[in-house]
This record gives C-alpha cells, structure tokens and sequence, in this order.
C-alpha cells in the first residue's frame, strides 16, 4: 500500500516524460519513415505499417565514413570534442577558483558568470562577428602587439567555430561543475593532507573524482546543444569546409522534397546522442554507489 | 532615399531558407514519391510532368491553371466585407505605408501575419489550422497550390490596375495564362554585385563568359567571394558558368558540372554562402558577391558612413539572358474576404503605391511606369545601380526559375547538399 502510495508521486514525472519526450521522439521517427505530398508538406506515418524506410536507411548509410553526410558527421564529432575539452581547460579552473578559493567575491564571481545568460546567444555570436573581422579589435591589437599579417578569423576555418561554440556554452559548463565543486566536504580533502598528499595528490585523489560527476554533467549540458548548433557555425564561417551536422538537418528540414530526410538525420544524432547518455548514466550511477 | 533597415535581410534570409527549397516540386501523386534510397535519374530526352499531370511551367510552354468545379471565383459587384484583412507575407516583403493606405481608402484593419520560408507557409495554410485571405504564392509552388485548391481563382473585375499598369508580359503570363490565379509582385534578376574600389578595373562583362566572373576572379581574392545562400540560385550559377542555359535543366551531367563547379570554387576562392551580400558588400568584408538585383539596389543605404555609393555595380546581361524571377498575390480559397483581398490587390497595382513600395523594398514592380529612368529621377537609386532595374523587352528573354518534376526536384537538393558540405 504505501509502497504503491509513493510510486504515485512519479506519475507527474512520467506523464511529462510522454508528452515531452517520448511523444516527439515517435513524432521525428515518424516522419523520417513518412513522405511529403503534393505541396511538399511532410505526412508522418503514424503506424509502422505504413512506414517507408527509405530515407532512414540513407540517412544512416550517408552518416558513416565515405557517406555524403560523413564530413558533416566527423565535423560535428571533431567540433564538439574540441570545444568540450577547451571547456574543460578553460571551464574547470574557473569554477575551481571561485568554488575554494574566492571568499567573500564568492557570491559576486557566481553572479558574474551568471551575467552572460542575460544576453542572448544569437548576439552574443554576432558580436563575435564585430571582434574578429579582418579589421575587427582582434586584428587591430595583433597589429599592435606587432604580428604584421594576423590571421582571416571569419575565413571559414574549423578554429573560428570551435572558439565561438566555446564561448557559447561555457557557462553551461562552469556551474554544474562549480556547484559539485562547491559540495565537497573540506574535511575530506584535509584528510588526505593529513594522511601525507602533497596538494597536487590530493587534488589528484579526492577533489577530481569527487568532482567527476559534476564535470559529466556539464559535459552533457554543453555537449547536447552543441551537437544540434547550426547557426553558429553559419555566422562565423558561412563555408561549406566548415559544415555540421544541424547544418545538414537545417538544409533538408527548411524546405524542398527531402524533408523526412532531413528527420532521418536527427534521428542520426539522436543516436550518436544515446551512446553518450549512456556512458553518462553508466558512469553517474557508478559514482553514485562509488560514493554513497 | 530612405534609410533602410534590416528589413530586407529578414525578408531575405527566410527567402533564402525558402530557396533551398526553390523551385519547390516534388511528390504529384504518390507513384512518383521519393523513398530516400532511390537516386534521381531524370534524363533530359523525358519530358517531366508536373504536380496533377500539368505540364512545368516555361516561358514557352505557358501554362493554364485549371478552374474546378468546387473552387469558383466570387461573382463581380460584390460589396466589400468588413474586414479585417487577413495578409500572409513575407516578413517585411511590403512597405507599412502602403498598408495603411489601403485601411485609409477601404476604412478596413489589415492584419499582417508573416512567415520565414514558403514550406512553412504552405504547410500552414494547407493544414486549414489558419484562414488568410491574401497570400503571396512562388511561382515554383503555383501549379501545386492551384492543383491542390489552395488558392482560389481571381475575378479580374476587382483588378483593373492589371491590365493598365503592369507590363502586358506579366498581365497574362506564362505560368498563370490568363491571370486565373495570381497577379504579379516583385521582379528581379540575380546577377554579380562587386566594389570598384576593392576590384578596380573588373567588370563581368570584360569576360568572354561573364558567368565565369568568380572562378576567374574568385582565386586572387580568396575569402573575398561570395554565392547566394539558395539552391536554385546557386547551381545556376555553376550551370551559368559551364555554359548551360537551361537554369531547370533536370539533366544529372548539367547539375554534377554546376555542382562540381561550385565545390571548386569552395577550394579556390574560399566561396562563402549567405544572403545579406547587401551587408557584405556595404561593409567590405565580401567584394565580390553573387547578388539579387533588389538587394543591391539597397546597397548603398548600408554603407557605412563615407562610403561613396558610385563604388558599387552590379551586373546582369543587358541582352536578358541571365536568371529572372517574380513573385505574385494570389487569394486563398478559405478566404473570408475574397472581395476586400481582390481590392488590395488591385491596391498593390497602383502606380503611387508601387513607387512607395519601392522605396523600403527596393525590389521592382513590373509596372509600365517604372523605369530606370524614373527611378533615378525620384532619386530612389543611383546612377550607376541603373542596372539592378529591368525593362520589360530584357525581361521576355530572361532565364526563369520554374517548376521541376518530382525527381528533379530531388536532383536538384542532393546536389546543392553535396556543395554544402563540400
């Protein structure tokens, strides 16, 4: 009885579960298996029936090494896995820093990294636009500094986007892993000084692993949008070298008579996106029972 | 001239989203559904059926749009409803100033709902979620709007501003013989838009094929080229270059050499893709560019202070062999107000309002009265984007954009997606 009485309480959650996710998720499967109709609109098949697997099978076979959605694929795979360990480098000192060592600007430091959440995304990208620019203030203080022939920023290279999709999520980043950062019993950390640990072993042995499943969770918070940004890579490079994969999606799904096509790649990225929960879900519950 | 703002870059930019999609046709009537694995193999000897068996539309093999027994137009004399005025356009594809003259002349409200790309559009009205009453079709889409009863045939009484001022081409044309359906908007050209004072000396007409402009100039001034954002206009372009005129060809050789035309230039001029050349071109960060000719017709309200507006051209074959497109108003079938939608329309044909249009859109109306001269009389352009305005006699020659067949439709995505992600 009371079991079930609790068991209860997570009837909100699953509803929401449907609605929000499973729901949608049928919707994109649907229409990767649909058609369009005489006005080009996309007609999802709801019953498995009357499923045309074609773009499916296209969608996937194009996504591996050699396909024609390949460059898009490694690209994504390529960006993302740079941008999260810039995020790392960049991220994890920060929230280091602020979660033991800022005192009393503690509270100020968290409100700073908070701030540019208040502008939005696509203004901030523009405004990367304004400082990289072949005679934007980048260039003008390289010139400064000396360097004659500074480099075409916006000349569609993969450095540009990585850097602008770095700057664009890091927050994400930076506050999950400063809040797990920020729980870390000090004792415990004491203890392993206590025990003879140089602070370098200490931080080595303690802080990182108890640390580990917060950095997890803002890898996944950084890493899921970047996977589907497409509008990024279309302000700072707008060149073909530079395509990802939510560019592809964008492409299909905007218009024409491969709209399904264009659902058949998300369902391309949702895959590539359910090994990475699992790793995810794999490792937090080993470090939920590691640490419990 | 009037400052403009970013609104033709809104309206572009779904333009452009839209054009990916451009000249949308595909899946008449489901034997001819495309299954993803399939490749599209048209060859240029068939000869591609449109949407409902129709032929596809070309300037000379016009076309009849049938009238259905369930979708008649409205009877003449009718009084106008109350309103309001239910408008599906473009987002900012019409001057304000405009609109309100009509809500003036009519004592009507216009209520203005706007969208970003035509398959949104088109998936909208269709799904009979939303009622409009005026829409603003592409030519690529009419056949299947006309074919699938979205729009309803017009009664041509209400126009009169048809037949006396705009050009007698457009009045009865080639896509829509006899005006059943749509009367005319906007017309342009898409051309090459360069600065004389970043590429002294150049000009695309100097070039045995002009066409080729960016792949010989592309490669000393890498980084500095750009292409439209646009399926259609894009492999035109290719197309252009190799010497193949035919811009609907559905033949695969023609479309791999544009595509393999384009990858190149990608590699030797490190081709950019956008649809804000104005922008580009006003702020010099772009010098060369693939243009439409409203687009640069505006250019020079984008430069930056100091900027002398003589500095930049545009070019399109004063013969009128070069791309060519229009677009049109056309009244839904779920209309509430078939009367008051047929009077806008006819608004929209008035000289006075058409010159007040131009001067926020900078996109031509093929009006008889509106010339380059006149345009450069008011003021409204300078001198030398002369070239950006067409007169009717380049316009009868004009390469158009119509409709494919369904597997030239797939021909036409595939291939640009290759050169997109070259």
């Amino acid at each position: 009885m009371t079991a079930r009485y609790w068991r209860g309480f997570a009837l909100p959650g699953v509803a929401w579960l449907c609605l929000f996710v499973v729901v949608p998720a049928y919707a994109v499967l649907a229409m990767a298996m649909g058609r369009v109709n005489l006005l080009l609109v996309p007609i999802p098949a709801w019953s498995p029936a009357t499923w045309n697997p074609g773009w499916v099978s296209k969608a996937f076979s194009g996504a591996l090494p050699g396909g024609e959605y390949w460059p898009a694929v490694r690209n994504t795979l390529v960006y993302v896995t740079a941008s999260l360990g810039l995020c790392f480098a960049i991220g994890y000192p920060v929230a280091y820093y602020v979660a033991r060592h800022a005192k009393r600007t503690k509270t100020l430091l968290v409100v700073l990294l908070v701030i540019p959440f208040w502008v939005s995304y696509l203004l901030r990208m523009l405004a990367w636009i304004g400082l990289l620019s072949t005679d934007g203030y980048v260039n003008k203080l390289l010139i400064d500094i000396g360097i004659a022939h500074p480099p075409n920023w916006l000349n569609g290279n993969a450095y540009s986007v990585i850097l602008a999709l770095v700057y664009g999520y890091i927050p994400y980043f930076i506050l999950p892993v400063f809040a797990g950062l920020d729980r870390i019993d000090r004792s415990q950390i004491e203890a392993a000084r206590d025990l003879g640990a140089t602070p370098f072993q200490a931080f080595m042995r303690v802080t990182l692993p108890l640390s580990r499943p917060s950095i997890l969770a803002g890898a996944a918070l950084v890493v899921l949008p970047m996977f589907g940004d497409y509008y990024t890579n279309d302000l700072i490079s707008a060149s073909p070298r530079t395509n990802m994969l939510g560019n592809e999606i964008n492409l299909f799904v905007q218009g024409g008579p491969e709209k399904n096509l264009g659902a058949a790649l998300v369902l391309v990225l949702m895959a590539i996106l359910l090994v990475l929960m699992i790793y995810y879900v794999v490792q937090t519950a080993r470090d939920a029972r590691r640490f419990a | 001239m009037n400052r403009s703002t970013r609104r033709t870059f809104i309206r572009r930019a779904g333009m452009a989203a839209a054009s990916l999609t451009l000249p949308g046709l595909i899946e008449a009537c489901g034997s001819t559904t495309p299954t993803g694995g399939a490749s599209a193999t048209a060859s240029a000897s068939k000869t591609p059926v449109g949407p409902g068996g129709l032929p596809l539309a070309r300037p000379y093999r016009p076309v009849t749009l049938p009238i259905y027994a369930d979708n008649k137009a409205i009877a003449s004399g009718l009084t106008p409803e109350k309103g309001p005025l239910q408008f599906y356009n473009w987002d900012a594809y019409i001057n304000p100033d405009v609109v309100k003259s009509f809500e003036k002349k009519y004592g009507v409200k216009v209520e203005i709902s706007t969208f970003t790309t035509i398959d949104e559009a088109v998936a909208k009205i269709s799904s009979g979620a939303v009622q409009f009453d005026v829409f603003v079709p592409e030519l690529v889409f009419l056949e299947r709007l006309a074919v699938g009863k979205v729009l309803q045939p017009l009664n041509l009484t209400y126009v009169p501003n048809l037949k006396a001022n705009v050009w007698p081409s457009l009045a009865n044309p080639w896509y829509d013989v006899g005006s059943r359906y749509t009367v005319p908007y906007t017309v342009y050209t898409t051309g090459i838009g360069w600065r004389t004072d970043k590429l002294p000396g150049f000009d695309p007409a100097n070039l045995s094929n002009p066409w080729s402009a960016l792949w010989v100039e592309g490669p000393k001034i890498s980084g500095k080229v750009g292409l439209l954002d646009d399926q259609h206009e894009g492999l035109a372009m290719g197309l252009l270059h190799n010497g193949v005129t035919d811009v609907n060809t559905e033949n695969p050789a023609d479309l791999n050499g544009a595509k393999n035309a384009l990858i190149n230039l990608v590699n030797t001029a490190n081709l950019k893709f956008d649809t804000n050349e104005y922008q580009h071109l006003a702020d010099g960060s772009l010098w060369l560019h693939q243009a439409w000719s409203g687009d640069m017709a505006s250019v020079p309200t984008y430069a930056p202070q100091g900027t002398k507006a003589s500095i930049f051209r545009y070019w399109w074959p004063t013969d009128g062999r070069g791309p060519i497109d229009n677009d049109t108003f056309g009244v839904l079938r779920g209309a509430k107000n078939p009367v008051l939608a047929h009077l806008f329309l006819n608004h929209l044909l008035d000289v006075k309002q058409a010159f007040n249009n131009f001067t926020f859109l900078y996109y031509q109306q093929p009006l008889n009265a509106m010339t380059p001269e006149s345009l450069i009389q008011k003021g409204y352009i300078v001198p030398n984007l002369d070239t950006t305005i067409i007169r009717e006699s380049q316009f009868k020659n004009g390469l158009v954009q119509g409709p494919l067949s369904d597997r030239g439709e797939v021909l036409w995505e595939n291939a640009w997606a290759a050169v997109k992600s070259a």
